[in-house]
């Protein structure tokens, strides 16, 4: 069940919101010893909104799609009175004394938190592999990552837990476990979702979004949560619009660019089929497909990943005499970044900025871009490469391969499941829009659903 | 207006950059550390000195009193 098709069902008083909050937790309940999604479930809180959701539906008085929805955050999202970890032992006991901005919209929204996903440590990684609260697996397959760092939210939506959790992506960590769990997964536009009281990797690539069971309830998501906010200072002025693609969301007339280099380099033969056959459903639902050439991604990446490290070893230095408090992993890119020469971090946003002006060019030639999310499926637990095309590659720099490089130009981008494995593991597509463009992002992304009817897929457990 | 590229022909020693900056990593924590910050060091410094004078980093500052004008 989707959260439209909830939303109907509540509004013909077929469900309540308590019964929908009694059955999520009941399933969290029964998955959390297998998936380990979550770090705190507040279950009373859960319950008592609900049972508030239900009056107010009762009353007349309705709060919109999300109304009496069972949605959980990342927990880098501060909720005041709950405790938010940032999946690090540093904050195990931290209490905020407010919550972050995201969750302010989704409660004025009458969603109901059912808790807190884990995640990986500072969400800082691809693995979810947590050091201090567990490893978060994957539905699909117990034995595989479910990609990170928001890794606990991917699981949550894709086990049937919840209909929507947030995430955070710094540099993929939305859309490498969107791509992983097979569910839908937002990045939007720097600047359009508001980072305030979520708590930082980095201080410009950060992006919050929603991850799903379909495009459609992204869109539902992104309508309560984007807009303008004064507290972040990044946070833009630009309108918000109703980003819901209609029933009959058409791709009639877009040109879908499909890169003629980096983005299908290195991919698993499998991903690779899958892909190009979303380009061709394209062509077939009426969209001009054309080939483009892009700038160079891999100098993009290599962008982001100096930024990255010189600014989460920036704000995560101070803690850095407590070094047993970090998980391996963590702890050697918060090193690396404190060795990072200034000059190279200042050269390294010098270099964006040419970059950012550099990619216009690809919008000259088309209105979207159809990538993969991820060069392969989920990697096993504890693996730290992967073989592609006979050649081995660091798994982590694989997964942010063909995501990282949209942070440092700050561009939305969807990632949606485009089919499964012949392992049964789903595989991710990515769809890249211009600055502001999630409307048509999302509305393309929903085409493509409508005719592959792959959505609400949640795994067998 | 491009600039005077900057080349450098030697790798950078990360055991002196860490006594340098007085960071307390452990010797073996920095071997560790050394393939992957050579690696990224020879990629970027090419990018890096080819960037013309004029180009000013993608963040900049603003003004408390003009901000949110």
């Amino acid at each position: 069940m989707t959260i439209q098709e909830a939303a109907a069902a509540l509004r013909a008083r077929t469900v309540s919101a308590a019964e929908l909050a009694d059955a999520a937790l009941g399933r969290i309940t029964k998955l959390q010893e297998r998936l380990n999604a979550f770090i705190t479930v507040t279950e009373e809180r859960a319950r008592e909104r609900a049972r508030q959701a239900d009056e107010e539906l009762a009353r007349g008085v309705d709060r919109g799609p999300l109304h009496g929805i069972p949605v959980a955050v990342k927990d880098v999202f501060c909720t005041r009175g709950i405790r938010t970890t940032c999946g690090s032992k540093l904050f195990a006991d931290f209490v905020p004394d407010r919550d972050a901005a995201v969750v302010e919209k989704l409660e004025a929204a009458g969603a109901v938190p059912l808790g807190k996903t884990n995640m990986h440590e500072l969400a800082y990684g691809i693995t979810s592999g947590n050091p201090h609260f567990g490893a978060v697996r994957n539905p699909w397959d117990t034995e595989r990552i479910p990609g990170g760092s928001s890794g606990g939210s991917g699981a949550a939506v894709a086990g049937g837990m919840v209909f929507a959790a947030m995430g955070s992506d710094t540099g993929g960590s939305i859309r490498i476990p969107a791509s992983f769990c097979g569910t839908a997964g937002l990045k939007p536009t720097f600047g359009r979702v508001s980072r305030y009281g979520v708590m930082p990797l980095d201080f410009s690539l950060d992006h919050m979004g929603p991850m799903t069971r379909s495009v459609r309830d992204a869109a539902l998501v992104l309508n309560a949560i984007a807009g303008y906010d004064a507290r972040d200072d990044t946070s833009s002025r630009k309108p918000v619009e109703d980003y819901l693609p209609g029933v009959d969301a058409s791709i009639r007339g877009l040109r879908i660019g499909l890169p003629e280099n980096f983005y299908f380099d290195r991919l698993h033969p499998e991903v690779d089929r899958a892909v190009r056959r979303m380009a061709e459903l394209a062509e077939e639902l009426g969209a001009r497909v054309v080939p483009v050439r892009v700038p160079d991604m891999a100098a993009v990446n290599l962008v982001g990943r100096v930024i990255l490290l010189s600014e989460a070893s920036a704000l995560m230095g101070r803690h850095l005499d407590r070094r047993e408090e970090f998980g391996a992993d963590v702890l050697a890119l918060l090193d690396q970044g404190r060795l990072m020469p200034a000059t190279d971090y200042i050269n390294a946003q010098r270099l964006r900025r040419m970059m950012q002006q550099e990619f216009q060019c690809v919008w000259k030639q088309a209105d979207l871009l159809l990538t993969p999310a991820t060069p392969t499926t989920a990697p096993r637990i504890g693996q730290t490469t992967v073989e592609i095309d006979g050649e081995m590659e660091d798994a982590r720099l694989a997964s942010t391969r063909l995501v990282r490089g949209i942070n440092v130009l700050g561009l939305p981008a969807l990632s949606m499941p485009c089919g499964f494995s012949s392992e049964g593991l789903s595989v991710g597509l990515q769809i890249i829009g211009r600055p502001f463009e999630e409307e048509l992002i999302l509305r393309a992304g929903a085409a493509l659903e409508d005719a592959i009817g792959v959505r609400d897929r949640i795994a067998e457990l | 207006m491009a600039g005077p590229m900057e080349t450098r022909n030697t790798k950078r020693d990360w055991k002196q950059i860490a006594h340098g900056l007085a960071l307390d990593i452990p010797e073996s924590d920095l071997e560790n550390l050394t393939p992957a910050l050579n690696a990224m060091d020879a990629a970027f410094a090419p990018l890096a000195a080819n960037i013309p004078h004029e180009v000013e980093p993608a963040i900049t500052f603003g003004w408390p009193a003009e901000e949110g004008a």
